[in-house]
């Protein structure tokens, strides 16, 4: 039982993060990573070209990265807004023309190994990368062990930054009727074996309504997600949800 | 052999692509009279503009393509959702990191049977689905939604596929479709290698690339 206990204690204490600033050390900290990094592309045009970044970064790479405009060389970064899938900073090909960049990373105490997943929403595009000093072979066995809270923690995050950038008029989601029943269910206290059984479908099709009601909430742990849904009256467990 | 190519490599197989665009219009909207998009010889529509990954099964000089699958994240733009919201809203609804979907998978027939003569076209539809569940397996998604002809359960329960079906509408093509969300997992991946009898994995999985000696293995982003 201590592993989701972890992972729900790290998405709490990240969700209650006031910022994305505030967030990546605590990300950083659990997984024992040397630097971890946010970067959304703004697709709005707009007169001045605005990334929302944060990152734990030393201050004089930030601004010698800015200075140097390394955002047009940066390979990781290139690729990660148009790959799909998470990946290994090992997999990217590296063109000649940014090895002077990575030199000077190396000199900025930037570590060899890297991870980033490339976050998707209906009208924007994320990155979120972490950086390491491990040895290739250890750092293989923390990206295996770890990949996947990692994607749902670079979600709540980006969630945070969306957030961040405009303010608190997110909309109402819209729940399907699925995904109701479920969280209506588990806020009385059943779990996904029952409302398997109840609703006529497999336990990983249930738990896949709960994570997408999750997702749809704010990404946070399934008890703020309740919280949540029962003050957006999604949901009313002690009178009787389903209309 | 299979291939994950996403959008940064779109260029090095530029052929592959386009034979697999000329494909889904054969499979697509000449045989199955589904109502997609076609121009001249292609299938192809506005989110194959969106940076999809494709799951491509070629020959192993890269020649030859056998089939195609195309996979985009449910937190972004998806064919299902957008074109499935008002025949059946509630189906195609799971929005979620995990869950993908998986759209216009298809196989050529005749390819398969010019290069391996005693292949049923179930087997390779069968094959391709399981290189699917290896490559979403190696991707970290443990979910994936699809649409598919009501004749297909069959096969896919040949294959050793888990899914519930959500929903199916009518008057898309010639028969209904149905829309579907297939579990992926270990478990999943080992029943269909046993149903399959597929001892070794199809897909070879991520390759790191080639780094000279003298390169600092070194990125920041």
């Amino acid at each position: 039982m201590q592993q989701p206990n972890r992972v729900e204690k790290l998405v709490r204490d990240i969700g209650a993060a006031p910022t994305v600033a505030d967030a990546l050390p605590l990300f950083q900290r659990a997984y024992d990573i040397d630097f971890v990094t946010y970067h959304l592309a703004l697709t709005v045009a707009d007169v001045v070209d605005t990334p929302f970044v944060r990152t734990t970064y030393d201050p004089k790479w930030v601004s010698r990265y800015l200075l140097r405009d390394y955002v047009k060389i940066d390979p990781i970064l290139r690729e990660g807004l148009v790959r799909q899938m998470p990946f290994d900073w090992r997999e990217v090909e590296i063109p000649n023309s940014a090895h002077g960049f990575l030199l000077d990373a190396h000199n900025h105490g930037i570590g060899p190994n890297g991870f980033s997943i490339p976050i998707v929403d209906k009208a924007r595009r994320a990155l979120f990368s972490v950086n390491s000093h491990k040895a290739a072979d250890e750092w293989g066995v923390t990206v295996k062990q770890y990949r996947n809270e990692w994607r749902e923690l670079a979600v709540l995050i980006h969630h945070k930054a969306i957030f961040e950038l405009h303010g608190e008029h997110d909309p109402v989601p819209q729940l399907s009727s699925r995904e109701i029943e479920c969280l209506h269910w588990t806020a009385l206290g059943k779990d996904s074996i029952d409302i398997a059984v109840m609703l006529k479908l497999s336990e990983h099709t249930t738990r896949a309504y709960i994570k997408s009601a999750r997702h749809k909430l704010g990404g946070g742990s399934i008890t703020f997600t309740i919280a949540r849904a029962m003050q957006l009256r999604l949901i009313n467990p002690f009178g009787n949800t389903p209309n | 052999m299979y291939l994950l190519v996403q959008a940064h490599e779109y260029h090095k197989h530029a052929e592959l692509l386009d034979q697999s665009f000329r494909l889904r219009k054969r499979v697509f909207a000449d045989q199955l009279r589904w109502d997609v998009a076609v121009s001249g010889p292609y299938e192809r529509d506005r989110y194959d503009d969106l940076h999809p990954a494709y799951l491509i099964w070629c020959s192993d000089n890269r020649q030859i393509l056998y089939g195609s699958v195309r996979l985009m994240p449910t937190t972004g733009p998806t064919l299902l959702y957008d074109v499935f919201r008002e025949t059946f809203p509630n189906a195609c609804d799971l929005v979620a990191p995990g869950i993908w979907e998986g759209t216009r998978m298809c196989i050529d027939e005749d390819a398969i049977a010019c290069s391996f003569t005693d292949m049923r076209p179930d087997r390779a539809f069968c094959l391709l689905l399981l290189a699917l569940c290896e490559v979403a397996l190696d991707n970290g998604i443990d979910t994936l939604i699809s649409n598919y002809e009501p004749h297909m359960r069959r096969f896919y329960n040949r294959a050793g596929a888990e899914f519930d079906e959500l929903g199916r509408a009518d008057g898309y093509g010639r028969f209904a479709v149905c829309c579907g969300a297939f579990e992926v997992s270990q478990r999943i991946c080992n029943k269909m290698r046993l149903s399959l009898q597929i001892a070794q994995p199809l897909y070879a999985g991520r390759s790191f690339a080639a780094r000279e000696a003298e390169v600092p293995v070194l990125l920041t982003a």
